[in-house]
């Protein structure tokens, strides 16, 4: 008995001591990352072979249309980026390229080798050209500082220390312990170090902004309009996320301006709401049509209404908002506070992971108050497609849309009818089979 | 003292190993209208298929962590996509030459977005399938008619989804496997995910998953068709498979 309890007392001990180990570890390792970042940066071997991996990742990107072109918006996009580089810069190994990624995501990534995307959903969603200005501003520290090659060197040196003290425990008798502790010790470590890294981006990017024509304080105006949820948020922001919380974002940027910002001589530029709508019209409308099909359907009405506001005139504006109310069926502009409750949350996250969209369609405008909204976002679909169709006649995916509205509500003869005019219109639409399909099933009924 | 309660993780381990090893296929899963097909029906319910290029995503765990590997996935990819079409035609189906090669899709912007699309909500729909594989038997699972978008000819029956996903290992990596007498950390384990949904409908007509442990991105893929082949078993062969 005795023996036992000084066996299980020695490997107690020992498991602590592996433990603690752990811990001095990681800190040395992350003190160690932090501190000896070398200047200038040398190219390991690792390095290369990472930077190979990277371009294949973006080429990737492209080949599997998952990069969004439109001339004049790549165009715009690269002017924008290109404002924040000096001319004569180069870096060794990268590339500068700035690229929108066709996801309705609001989000923006750097790749190492220069690479910058920014996501169409994050394009739609800043106000104004400055405000774009500060998300690549941070994206662009993070390909110049080499936030991609140092991540990848700390966590493969975490890992390395994390594979020799589970061996060493495995060999030893530490146990399942100290393997998961060890994990856990990792995940930590890996995450806080990149979370120095991107208060790094935000710093630097707004610094870097002060040697453009663009001021900084639209960096957090636009971390501010990025924060805002036009859904109900699901997921929450996990305590394990990469980047620091918005909030202590907002409150070290505002702390950094005040402190370090010098007053500009002449008038910021890229401040106007109504110029950047119009530049980026297009890649909105194409984010609606992706927000939909990824059930985004508040976050694709609000988008469609903004851009209504700024060009009502414009039929593609109109159809784009009309098809978004259509999608957005049996539930309300803004989630209702039941939505939001715990609750809610619980529910739709249940509906979500068990339904198919479709199902949860089905689902919700199965009842009352679902089918009551369905009908006031159908009536308000039907008069924007209306006003369309008066603005230009021949705009065809204004009938299109009429028609897909007109099915949906069980109107064949006006579904038939709108969809005929939409194949007149343009006879060799992509989607001609499957219209023609469509007006044969309506015409069996 | 049993050996799950001393030695949980390499318990775990070994039983995993066990329950994977010996399965060739995950499950097979049918439509109904596929459910009800004889093999050689004068009028069967897919003849003519399309494989969609293939997702392909591999690591490499090593002593350092996970590695990217994402070339040798991109030179894995036409030897999968090549596997699969010889598979499928054993069973005396047609698959048709890729209308979505990389150089039709390098001049035709909208072809490429809607091929991106319509994968993308295959993924999104996979989620769903995944967790509820027997329902595929009912019926339930569609991607709408969105589908004709890349059946403009009306000459296809059906697409074919292939992902897999693989982590190999380091040596470095299998001699701590070997020191810490866990398996799951020498043996490489590779995922194939098949569906096949119908290109007019968007319905889920098939899915099957499999798992090995041989290389997948192997030229000589021999192995790979056999175990293809093994997961494809329940799909109704065709009569004769069409000369293109």
């Amino acid at each position: 008995m005795h023996k036992h309890f000084q066996h299980t007392s020695i490997r107690r001990h020992l498991r602590l001591s592996f433990i603690s180990a752990l811990l001095l570890c990681f800190g040395f390792t992350s003190l160690a990352a932090a501190q000896t970042r070398p200047e200038p940066f040398r190219f390991g071997e690792v390095d290369l072979e990472f930077l190979d991996q990277i371009k294949q990742l973006d080429k990737k990107f492209g080949d599997r249309g998952l990069v969004y072109r439109e001339p004049e918006l790549n165009a715009f996009v690269d002017r924008v980026g290109r404002s924040l580089l000096k001319p004569e810069e180069t870096l060794e190994n990268v590339v500068w390229q700035f690229r929108v990624m066709r996801n309705p995501a609001v989000n923006a990534f750097a790749l190492a080798n220069g690479s910058i995307y920014v996501f169409t959903g994050l394009l739609a969603r800043v106000e104004n050209e400055a405000q774009l200005v500060g998300v690549l501003a941070h994206e662009i520290i993070h390909v110049r500082n080499r936030h991609s090659y140092l991540s990848y060197r700390s966590y493969r040196k975490k890992v390395l220390t994390v594979n020799i003290l589970s061996a060493a425990a495995g060999i030893l008798g530490g146990g399942l312990e100290v393997g998961m502790a060890a994990q856990f010790m990792l995940a930590l470590s890996v995450i806080g170090y990149s979370r120095e890294l991107e208060k790094e981006a935000d710093l630097d990017g707004a610094q870097l902004m002060t040697t453009s024509p663009y001021d900084p304080k639209e960096m957090i105006a636009a971390l501010d309009c990025l924060r805002q949820k036009y859904e109900v948020d699901l997921d929450g922001e996990p305590f394990y996320g990469d980047h620091p919380k918005t909030n202590a974002r907002i409150a070290y940027l505002n702390e950094w301006l005040s402190k370090s910002a010098t007053k500009r001589e002449t008038e910021s530029a890229g401040l106007s709401k109504e110029d950047y709508q119009k530049n980026v019209a297009e890649v909105t409308r194409h984010n609606i049509q992706l927000a939909i099909d990824a059930g985004l359907y508040r976050t694709a009405t609000t988008l469609g209404k903004r851009l209504v506001a700024t060009q009502p005139e414009l039929a593609s504006n109109l159809t784009a908002l009309a098809d978004a109310y259509t999608a957005l069926g049996p539930r309300t502009l803004d989630p209702l506070a039941e939505e939001k409750s715990g609750q809610g949350k619980k529910e739709a996250r249940k509906r979500r992971s068990k339904l198919t969209l479709q199902e949860e369609e089905r689902t919700l405008a199965a009842t009352t108050a679902g089918q009551e909204r369905q009908k006031i976002n159908q009536a308000e679909a039907e008069k924007l497609y209306r006003r369309a169709t008066e603005l230009e006649p021949n705009y065809p995916l204004a009938w299109r849309g009429l028609g897909e509205l007109f099915e949906k509500q069980k109107q064949s003869s006006q579904s038939i009818e709108a969809y005929r005019k939409y194949l007149e219109l343009q006879p060799a639409a992509m989607d001609r089979l499957m219209i023609m399909r469509r007006i044969k099933t309506l015409e069996s009924k | 003292m049993s050996i799950s309660r001393s030695h949980p993780h390499l318990f775990l381990s070994l039983l995993l190993s066990f329950l994977l090893a010996p399965v060739p296929a995950l499950g097979q899963r049918l439509h109904p209208r596929l459910k009800g097909a004889k093999p050689g029906d004068a009028n069967p319910v897919i003849s003519r298929l399309v494989i969609l290029p293939a997702q392909v995503s591999f690591v490499k765990d090593g002593m350092k962590g996970n590695e990217p590997q994402e070339k040798e996935a991109a030179a894995a990819t036409p030897i999968i996509e090549k596997a699969l079409a010889k598979a499928l035609t054993s069973k005396n189906l047609t698959v048709l030459d890729s209308p979505f090669t990389p150089e039709t899709l390098q001049n035709d912007e909208k072809l490429k977005y809607a091929l991106a699309d319509l994968q993308r909500n295959y993924a999104e729909l996979h989620g769903k399938i995944f967790k509820n594989q027997k329902d595929v038997e009912k019926g339930r699972f569609s991607l709408g008619d969105q589908v004709l978008l890349l059946n403009q000819d009306d000459n296809i029956d059906a697409f074919v989804f292939v992902s897999a996903s693989g982590q190999r290992k380091s040596g470095g990596k299998k001699a701590l496997g070997v020191v810490m007498l866990n398996p799951l950390m020498i043996v490489p384990f590779y995922f194939i995910d098949i569906g096949i949904a119908d290109a007019r409908s968007g319905e889920v007509l098939a899915y099957t998953l499999t798992v090995t442990t041989f290389d997948i991105g192997k030229e000589d893929d021999k192995k790979l068709v056999e175990v293809l082949t093994k997961c494809l078993k329940k799909l109704p062969a065709g009569t004769t498979a069409e000369k293109k």
